[in-house]
């Protein structure tokens, strides 16, 4: 589980397309940033809380204030998370916390790859497995080939 | 007036119901003169609709206060422009919209077969006009735009509209709604063809020959459509990115994909006559999911920002979604049998089995994207809690399937049809590996050690090499042969096989599109309020506030500042970011300046007056190789109108002579 | 105004519709019961143009080239018989191949009138059955 959170931090700041990290001003301001990207604004934009470009945002200055004063205070971000979490319920985190039924939320994704790679799997074999042409069609012999081989040379010269 | 557009759309909705009739009757009592008759209904239903939607242009631009619509979404001071573009701003008028693009669609696709396959056409066009049916009931019952304002019984005006939404008065906005809905609509077409033959038993691929042109060209005012939407968000919205995962996104991003699944895979049953019910299941899929796509803009079954207000109309969506697939799933079940493709594979290590997994991956996409989108609703449901699925859930989701597409996009074309040995796989691959892997080792030891980041650019360069190589080797081959540069050969090259080297050309697009969305893990921000002569730092730039002018007109009043920005002492540019607050509807926006350079953009938000002190207050975003993105984006264009150019192909070989002149003409015309 | 317009336009979309001459029926094209054939040829032979072209391009082993070269002409062969023997059928049938309206089997073309009596098919819209007598449905 552990490791599954470092990637999802990993995660949080790959190649995302709206997630901005920021690699100058000071670290606090990073940090402030990094938490607010997890958090879903509600003020009625659609962004997150680090994103929301609404100026004088209620929501948004009511949320960085207190992350602020709990970074200040020496605090992880999973407690401020959780903090926040509790006091405005599940729906102010961006993406759902993976535990109970949102867990499937976040495996079904996987679980749909999973089973769409069986299907794969299973696919190719059937394919691979040889089979008489369809509609009584006989299969080709040498002679068929043979017969038809000036034919088609020559067509095919004439294409190019 | 407003009675004209009305009983026009009433008109419209009688002859939609005689026009099915008429082509199906036609049909199976074998009458030419009902089948006829229901085409040329096809073109009074065209008529009708136009009537209808000329109407309400014409009360727009009359400023016809009167009609709710109108109130609703325009004003007087509204420039012209966007007066016409006010008849999508609002639900009513885009759906009227949208089904006058379909009318207008099955007009081509009556007209542009009229001498061919007449024995589908009638169920196409009972397709087609039962989808315009559907949108008729909602226009004419449900939210008509020709309603009028009325007070205890008489007919009112207010003075003055709302006016159009101010985030939407913005260039690429007016055509943004219109590519979209020339992308959702003309998948209709496709399917029409698809549902018609399946119906009518075809022998051979003949809907799909039938068919090419329409998904490509629609397939690109998809992307089009889309991309506007990002360029609009980027520009206009001023959060300093394009793409918030919102569910209206979402729901444009879903047929895209299957689109995109249905043009690889339909190369499998044009060459070898393999996964027929795929593409089947596909092509509905994409219709589907674009009426899907309509209904959540206009639902409210999930919130967000693009979402028409809440209404009734979710209803209709759910009844017709409904039936619509269940007939698919019928139909397809009763044809399994005619549907037998001759799948036969010779080799795993084959194109055949890379699209495979590049249908699975797409899919895959889909997906979770439709999983993410729903889930809110679906957990609300079973645990009563409110959840967000945001931004954070879908990249988690799908960077890694997006990098593992990206890398299928570099090996697919690769693998020859059939099958690829060792060697030839060695003879491909070992170049361009050798080469990102390198890369990969600069960038590590010198940019970055964001892993994606990292894959991003490794499998950027992979697919940028080999695609690069195709052209290269093919046109040596043909200089090889008749001699000339090595760019007229390219030319040749691609000429001789468009949709190949188009389909190549589109790849790149979307390796530059990689590029541009990787920047995103690299962006800088910073925000602050700024005095005159006050000086902001990001990254390598400093930013100084040196004027500050207030404007006003008509539609709005506006604050412009000027802001100097300079790296390392050295004045670059003059920026004239700008707050902007519209009279008729009282919102406040901002106009972004940007200064775009292919290695970052420079991106100046006046993001609004602080409280205390009315100081303007400047938010600055640098955003890292950006432009790759739309540059992507015109690649993926050019590629695509490339694709659209038939290949040049001598059909020197004996044609059979059974074939009636017109056929001949049709093999020739196709080819 | 509105409504004289409305007017207009419905009675002309009515009249659009409805108001079609013998001379705008489409003649019925017999559909050609070798297209799929065709098709399906001009398909193998874009493949082993493309296959022809990328071996040239050193993208492919000498064995994989020649495997697959002959794994499409294989198939190409089928076609190629299978047309050989529709064609040879429509031959012995109709000494005139010039004819489509008398070409075999599926390709039988639609007839333009049926007689609801005696149920012969005629190829040209008739006024009265050719055979019975019998007075045809109009304009269809």
């Amino acid at each position: 589980m552990k490791s599954w959170h470092k990637a999802s931090i990993l995660f949080l700041l790959a190649l995302v397309l709206s997630a901005q990290t920021v690699s100058t001003g000071d670290k606090m301001h990073v940090r402030l940033r990094a938490i607010g990207e997890k958090l879903k604004c509600q003020c009625g934009c659609s962004y997150t809380v680090g994103s929301c470009n609404m100026l004088n945002c209620h929501f948004k200055s009511e949320v960085d204030a207190q992350i602020s004063a709990d970074l200040g205070a020496g605090a992880d971000e999973a407690s401020i998370l959780g903090k926040l979490k509790e006091k405005y319920g599940t729906l102010v985190l961006a993406a759902p916390p993976a535990e109970g039924f949102n867990l499937v939320g976040w495996l079904m994704p996987f679980i749909g790859l999973v089973v769409g790679l069986i299907a794969v799997r299973y696919i190719l074999i059937r394919w691979r497995r040889p089979r008489p042409a369809l509609g009584g069609a006989p299969a080709a012999s040498g002679a068929l080939v043979e017969k038809f081989r000036d034919q088609m040379e020559k067509e095919l010269a004439d294409l190019e | 007036m407003e009675n004209l557009g009305s009983l026009a759309l009433l008109f419209a909705f009688c002859f939609a119901i005689y026009t099915v009739l008429a082509a199906l009757v036609g049909k199976w009592k074998d009458r030419a003169y009902l089948a006829v008759s229901a085409e040329r209904a096809v073109i009074a239903l065209w008529a009708l609709v136009t009537t209808a939607a000329g109407t309400l242009v014409y009360l727009l631009f009359q400023n016809d206060f009167r009609l709710s619509f109108v109130a609703a979404h325009s004003n007087r001071d509204l420039p012209a422009v966007y007066k016409f573009a006010a008849w999508w701003g609002g639900q009513e008028g885009s759906l009227l919209f949208w089904l006058w693009i379909l009318s207008t669609y099955a007009v081509v696709a009556v007209y542009t077969n009229r001498r061919k396959h007449r024995d589908m056409m009638p169920y196409v066009i009972t397709i087609l006009v039962t989808v315009q049916c559907f949108f008729l009931i909602l226009v004419n019952f449900v939210a008509n735009p020709f309603q009028v304002l009325a007070a205890g019984g008489e007919i009112t005006a207010v003075p003055d509209g709302r006016g159009l939404n101010p985030l939407l008065q913005y260039p690429a906005m007016v055509i943004h709604p219109p590519f979209l809905y020339l992308g959702y609509v003309g998948f209709c077409v496709p399917f029409a063809f698809a549902a018609a033959s399946l119906i009518t038993k075809q022998k051979g691929e003949a809907w799909i020959a039938t068919t090419r042109i329409w998904t490509m060209v629609t397939w690109l005012f998809q992307t089009c459509g889309i991309m506007l939407g990002a360029r609009w968000a980027y520009a206009v919205l001023g959060w300093g990115g394009y793409w918030a995962w919102d569910p209206v996104e979402n729901a444009s991003l879903l047929p895209w994909i299957t689109a995109t699944a249905y043009l690889h895979s339909v190369m499998m049953q044009e060459k070898k006559g393999m996964m027929k019910v795929w593409n089947i299941v596909l092509i509905s899929a994409t219709f589907f999911l674009c009426i899907f796509g309509t209904f959540l803009t206009r639902s409210g079954v999930v919130s967000s920002v693009h979402a028409f207000a809440q209404s009734p109309i979710g209803k209709y969506f759910v009844v017709f979604l409904a039936l619509g697939i269940a007939a698919t799933v019928y139909l397809i079940l009763n044809r399994l049998d005619f549907l037998k493709s001759e799948n036969q594979l010779e080799s795993l290590v084959s194109r055949e089995s890379s699209f495979l997994f590049n249908n699975l991956l797409l899919l895959a996409s889909c997906f979770a994207v439709l999983w993410g989108t729903l889930f809110p609703v679906l957990s609300e449901a079973v645990t009563g809690e409110k959840i967000s699925v945001g931004a954070p859930f879908f990249n988690k989701v799908n960077v890694p399937i997006g990098l593992f597409l990206l890398f299928l996009t570099g090996v697919g074309p690769l693998f020859a049809w059939r099958r690829t040995s060792v060697e030839s796989l060695k003879r491909n691959f070992l170049w361009p590996s050798v080469v990102s892997l390198a890369l990969g080792a600069a960038l590590l030891a010198t940019v970055t050690r964001n892993f994606y980041a990292l894959m991003a650019f490794m499998l950027s360069c992979f697919v940028g090499l080999t695609i690069l190589a195709e052209f290269y080797k093919g046109a040596r081959a043909i200089q090889a042969k008749g001699g000339g540069s090595l760019v007229v050969c390219a030319a040749e090259l691609t000429h001789r096989n468009t949709r190949r080297y188009g389909g190549y050309i589109i790849h790149m697009g979307i390796v530059f599109m990689f590029i541009g969305f990787t920047g995103a893990v690299f962006t800088s921000e910073a925000q602050q309020e700024m005095n005159l002569g006050d000086t902001l730092k990001v990254a390598a730039y400093s930013f100084r506030l040196t004027d500050l002018k207030q404007t006003d007109n008509r539609n709005y009043a506006s604050s412009v500042a000027t802001i100097e920005v300079s790296n390392n002492g050295e004045l670059l540019q003059t920026m004239h970011p700008e707050r902007r607050f519209y009279h008729a509807s009282e919102q406040p926006t901002s106009e972004v300046a940007i200064r775009p350079r292919l290695k970052e953009d420079v991106y100046v938000v006046f993001a609004g007056m602080s409280n205390e002190g009315q100081k303007p207050v400047i938010q600055v975003f640098v955003n890292p190789l950006v432009n790759w993105v739309w540059l992507g984006t015109l690649v993926v264009i050019g590629g695509t109108l490339i694709a659209l150019v038939p290949s040049k192909v001598k059909l020197a070989y004996a044609r059979t002579q059974v074939l009636g002149t017109t056929k001949k003409h049709e093999v020739l015309a196709q080819s | 105004m509105a409504f004289a317009l409305a007017a207009i336009l419905i009675v002309a979309v009515v009249v659009f519709t409805l108001a079609i001459r013998q001379k705008d029926l489409p003649e019925a094209v017999p559909p050609s019961p070798t297209a799929h054939l065709e098709e399906r040829k001009k398909a193998i032979y874009d493949s082993l143009r493309d296959l022809q072209f990328e071996y040239r391009m050193g993208k492919l082993s000498d064995t994989d080239y020649a495997e697959t070269k002959l794994d499409l002409q294989r198939q190409l062969a089928v076609v190629l018989a299978e047309m050989e023997k529709l064609q040879g059928k429509a031959e012995n049938a109709v000494p005139t191949p010039a004819a489509p309206a008398t070409a075999p089997g599926p390709a039988k073309p639609r007839p333009v009138a049926v007689c609801p009596r005696c149920s012969t098919e005629f190829f040209q819209p008739m006024k009265f059955c050719g055979e019975c007598g019998q007075a045809m449905p109009s304009a269809s």
